[in-house]
């Protein structure tokens, strides 16, 4: 017959050994992405899906949003698994109308990137959404990487702002 | 002053805690070197390290 602590050791073994199933279980539902996975960061604090913009020489962090002083600037971003899409959403101040040009770096070498332009320049902060395909993307650490880059902004006085950046995985 | 009894069974619950958190401690450290970023973005690896140093004082305390 068990004693009243056997049967507390067993319980708390139970116990124990479903809450770390639980805790592996969360996490496997976590990885497999079901439905998609999107992330945001709107450069206030530190995010741990999405890094950058880096280098931090040539990236100023103001309150809320980053400056972007020279070119090319980085982002990676966490990717839990392989997906076909990525929508990114990037909101940028280009009042200064420079040619900029944001894409994702493909396979194959150090500069091979898929590039689109930035096409708004106004006053204001002006949202853009992209689409790219990520068969061809080149994935280091489960992450994938995105440049920012503008030959202008090193020459001129005005400066690209960004001051937030989401990004939703497709299957 | 505990009972050798108490102190018995504080020693086996101890002994399991430890156990147990070194072993899922590995097994998501295996995950996370097969699949990088299973574990890292949800669950404090460092978190293991700290419990298991308690659980080690409490051992040895209890072994006195």
């Amino acid at each position: 017959m068990k004693t009243g602590f056997e049967r507390f050791f067993f319980w708390f073994k139970v116990a124990v050994v479903f809450a770390m199933a639980i805790i592996f279980c969360f996490l496997i539902v976590k990885k497999t992405g079901i439905g998609g996975v999107s992330y945001l960061t709107e450069f206030d604090e530190h995010d741990k899906y999405v890094q950058g913009f880096y280098p931090e020489g040539r990236v100023e962090q103001l309150e809320g949003m980053q400056k972007m002083n020279s070119e090319p600037i980085y982002l990676e971003v966490y990717e839990p698994k392989k997906f076909s899409t990525a929508k990114v959403q990037l909101r940028y101040k280009n009042s200064a109308k420079l040619a900029a040009k944001f894409g994702v770096k493909l396979k194959g070498g150090e500069w091979a990137f898929y590039l689109v332009d930035l096409a708004g320049a106004s006053a204001d902060f002006v949202e853009q959404s992209f689409e790219f395909n990520l068969a061809n993307t080149e994935r280091r650490n489960n992450k994938i990487k995105f440049m920012l880059a503008s030959p202008a902004v090193n020459d001129s006085t005005e400066k690209i702002y960004i001051d937030k950046f989401s990004i939703g995985y497709v299957e | 002053m505990l009972s050798e009894k108490t102190k018995s069974n504080a020693l086996r619950i101890v002994n399991f805690l430890f156990a147990s958190c070194f072993l899922f401690w590995l097994i998501l450290a295996v995950f996370e070197l097969i699949t990088p970023g299973f574990a890292i973005y949800y669950v404090d690896l460092s978190l293991f390290l700290i419990v298991g140093l308690f659980l080690f004082f409490i051992t040895v305390m209890l072994k006195e």
